[in-house]
């Protein structure tokens, strides 16, 4: 929420390619725990409906918005209303309304919490497909460690209370990580270590 | 699409049949009993009076209509506009807000009198009361709309630079529009009353001064006849309120009903 603009940092300031950010930016796109998609608009005026906010020319993203539908494999319901798709649909048109005016950087606050376990394994799996797509640092929030280690290049390991950074792992898997690796020993060995430096945190 | 043809009949169905089933034992109790036609006509005088004085019916039914509707248009203006400054104003919302609220208690209807003391015997009364009793539920239910938006949803607008006038039009506005229909529905059959109680007051034409004049003469069928076109008067305008609404509110389920009463 600081990254984006809407809360202001309590102490210390946070830079976005050397400028500081004092308000909500075009060049971030967030996606939220919940998808917050309008219920009168259409799925594809969901995806636009950033572009009107920024006064970018429709015509031209439209195409762009299209494009984002057909890689999230929702570009069959552009024109259904929101009521009409499940959860993990609507946090796919989310993903693509945070996506569509070419933010550098995507901010991800726990999206996929409010979904099934199986339907957030398949995201994920898309998550990736789409990040390979459309190259933007992504900035991912969430409680689950399988889903860190799985999504990540590198994990951030946050205490509460302060919030303080408490521990960094990069994650060297290859690409395009299946949902396979889960199983592998050396995807496990990092869960462990990350496991392991939160319950550390806990205990103190 | 067939499931819900037959839904729909049923919905309608029913309630026909009971109504139908109701003016039936009303006939035949009328008649066994020989209930005389002054104290209680059956039905079928009644739409014999109908039928007959049907001059007379539109005559009058049709300024009390008119101010009606006027009565009700000029609320759901006034009614959003003062929403508006509810929404955006502090002043407007912890100063005048409660107090609207609680002026609430006051039964408008009893202000009747005193409006014919300033305002006269004529339209402008029945005007002014028909806006009054209808602009209250109106204004509590659309500032209602303006304020209940998602907090999220909110915040999304604004992560991607959402102006405060682009985030009135393109998300509280429409949000609204529910709450704004539920408070219509409310205010149309409130603005009947206004008019008809005005009118019951004092005036010289309208539907309510024939039922008045209806029961002075001891002419029971002809103010049922004037009671039964009002009504059916009232279902209309409510009818193109409720269907004006599902063309508009077209993303909401039409069982959703949404918003608070009033009045």
């Amino acid at each position: 929420m600081m990254i984006a603009g809407l809360i202001d940092p309590s102490a210390g300031e946070i830079r976005i390619k050397d400028a500081k950010v004092a308000g909500p930016r075009r060049e971030v796109g967030v996606v939220f725990q919940s998808p917050v998609l309008l219920p009168w608009r259409t799925v594809l005026q969901n995806v636009l409906f950033p572009i009107e906010l920024l006064k970018l020319p429709r015509r031209q993203y439209e195409r762009r918005a299209m494009d984002l539908l057909r890689m999230a494999k929702i570009d069959e319901f552009s024109g259904h209303l929101p009521r009409q798709l499940s959860g993990g649909m609507r946090q796919r048109v989310a993903i693509c309304r945070a996506l569509v005016h070419d933010p550098s950087i995507l901010l991800m606050d726990e999206p996929f919490s409010a979904l099934d376990a199986i339907t957030r394994d398949e995201m994920a799996v898309e998550l990736q497909r789409i990040w390979q797509a459309n190259r933007k640092t992504v900035i991912f929030v969430t409680h689950s460690i399988r889903e860190a280690a799985f999504l990540s290049d590198r994990v951030l390991v946050m205490a509460r209370r302060p919030a303080t950074i408490i521990d960094e792992l990069p994650i060297g898997l290859p690409r395009p990580r299946s949902i396979a690796v889960t199983e592998d020993e050396a995807f496990n060995r990092l869960v462990r270590h990350l496991r392991n430096a939160i319950e550390a945190s806990h205990a103190e | 699409m067939r499931n819900n043809i037959a839904k729909r009949a049923a919905a309608i169905g029913w309630p026909i049949l009971v109504t139908t089933l109701i003016l039936l034992g009303w006939e035949i109790s009328v008649r066994a009993l020989g209930i005389r036609s002054i104290i209680l006509p059956p039905p079928s005088a009644v739409f014999a009076a109908m039928a007959e004085r049907h001059d007379l019916l539109l005559t009058h039914l049709w300024p009390s209509l008119y101010l009606t509707v006027l009565g009700f248009v000029l609320s759901v203006v006034g009614g959003i506009f003062v929403a508006v400054l509810i929404t955006y104003s502090a002043i407007v919302r912890k100063g005048f807000y409660p107090v609207i609220v609680v002026s609430q208690v006051v039964p408008k209807i009893s202000i009747a009198p005193l409006f014919i003391v300033w305002f006269g015997t004529g339209m402008m009364s029945s005007l002014l009361l028909a806006f009054l009793v209808a602009f209250f539920p109106m204004t509590i239910n659309a500032a209602m709309g303006f304020e209940s938006i998602d907090e999220d949803i909110h915040r999304m607008a604004r992560t991607f630079m959402g102006s405060r006038w682009q985030i009135f039009w393109k998300i509280r506005m429409p949000n609204a529009l529910p709450y704004i229909f539920a408070g219509m529905k409310i205010s149309i059959t409130l603005a009947i009353i206004g008019v008809i109680v005005s009118e019951f007051v004092a005036s010289q034409e309208g539907i309510g001064y024939l039922i008045k004049l209806a029961g002075g003469l001891l002419d029971t069928p002809l103010m049922l006849a004037a009671i039964t076109a009002l009504s059916i008067s009232g279902l209309a305008l409510y009818g193109i309120i409720a269907g004006v609404e599902s063309w508009a509110v077209y993303w909401q389920p039409p069982s959703d009903a949404v918003g608070a009463g009033g009045g």
